[in-house]
């Protein structure tokens, strides 16, 4: 388990060092993820200056509901993000690779990365 | 010219998503749970409204649209992005430049080609759950060969048009090297001003009024207006018209863009 976890930060670190690397897109998707968020209040905004409630949950209710859902997707991003990117891996014939490494290979597909060069 | 070659690359796209079909299967399901929750959640605001028409919609009349608006984005859905961060990534862009065919024609068709396929798949249950529905006759939508064949001119034009504005948008690809924030970008920004996620109705006229000038609003909201017969006569003739002027200017934008960002593309390795 404190084999796994240092393991972890390892990849952490080396796939927060290759979001810097490509800055502007690392900016560009921050920003994008805020235009996100922004329309799903936007529709919840729009459809509450129509109606006064929404079977009984006010507008403050539903935004509160709204961001609490976002947490758990929050913290998938943020933990085990990329497990999705496994399939193309396995079209590409790059699990191979991945397959004979010491390590599990879905664990290792948390973190993306590759080209190991601490 | 001839475009003959080019259907080998459209026929090439169209055989890799035919060799995963269950993928396919599985767009089905996602597809199909995303219109069933948008319904659920209209049809609980319409219940929660004292009046029964929003926007000038009402509950039928919101419910085909969000039908029309799924089945007008499989349509129109075109993701050169994907194509060219690809080819950038492993350095294939650059055999495929030395290549006697055109790099531009040849990432539409490789696109229109995927496109094609999920339509095959997609179009005829779509086609069958409005009809089954009912919607189209809640609604007042009269159908007929005219207003259809408007539908196709507009769908096809909006294609173009999303396809011209994000090829402009992938060629910033090789100035990030990294697809991951533009593909996020540009979903979001589309489907937010093409009324995708809110009908462009919805908001305030000024900026509405604005949107609808923009070229996003002709990828799928005119289209599905105009089948709707909520845009009709002398404003179809219009709609029409500036949707054909967008394609003019974003197809020419799109050349020069590629144009100016082949000779500044870096490729590392490949």
């Amino acid at each position: 388990m404190k084999r796994f976890f240092k393991i972890y930060m390892t990849f952490t670190s080396q796939y927060i060092k290759r979001l810097v690397h490509y800055r502007l897109d690392f900016a560009i998707g921050v920003l994008s993820f805020v235009f996100v968020q922004f329309s799903g209040i936007l529709l919840i905004t729009l459809v509450f200056q129509q109606i006064p409630d929404l079977n009984g949950y006010t507008f403050e209710q539903m935004v509160f509901f709204y961001g609490f859902f976002q947490l758990p997707r929050g913290l998938d991003h943020l933990i085990t993000d990329n497990i999705w990117l496994i399939p193309n891996k396995i079209r590409k014939g790059d699990l191979d690779r991945h397959l004979l490494r010491p390590i599990d290979p879905c664990f290792k597909s948390l973190r993306n990365v590759s080209n190991m060069k601490p | 010219m001839s475009l003959r070659p080019y259907f080998a690359f459209f026929k090439a796209y169209f055989l890799v998503y035919l060799a995963y079909r269950v993928q396919v299967i599985l767009w089905f399901f996602t597809n199909a749970l995303e219109i069933a929750f948008a319904m659920l959640l209209w049809t609980a605001i319409y219940a929660s409204s004292s009046v029964d028409v929003l926007y000038g919609f009402t509950l039928s009349d919101m419910l085909l649209y969000q039908l029309l608006m799924t089945l007008s984005y499989s349509l129109t859905d075109m993701n050169p992005i994907d194509t060219l961060y690809d080819d950038f990534n492993d350095g294939k862009i650059a055999m495929s430049l030395i290549k006697p065919v055109n790099y531009e024609i040849q990432t539409f068709f490789q696109n229109l080609g995927a496109n094609a396929f999920r339509n095959m798949v997609l179009l005829l249950p779509m086609i069958g759950i409005i009809l089954v529905s009912g919607l189209l006759n809640s609604s007042n939508v009269s159908l007929s060969l005219a207003s259809l064949g408007l539908f196709v001119l507009s769908i096809v034009m909006g294609l173009l048009i999303n396809y011209f504005v994000k090829f402009v948008f992938s060629n910033l690809v090789f100035y990030t090297e990294a697809s991951f924030g533009l593909w996020q970008l540009q979903a979001i920004v589309i489907s937010l001003l093409a009324g995708g996620i809110v009908p462009l109705h919805f908001f305030p006229d000024v900026i509405a009024n604005v949107l609808r000038l923009l070229p996003f609003a002709y990828i799928q909201y005119v289209p599905v207006m105009a089948l709707m017969g909520r845009i009709s006569g002398s404003e179809l003739t219009s709609a029409l018209l500036i949707q054909s002027i967008w394609v003019g200017v974003l197809a020419l934008l799109a050349h020069l863009v590629w144009k100016h960002s082949i000779k500044h593309m870096k490729v590392n390795g490949g």
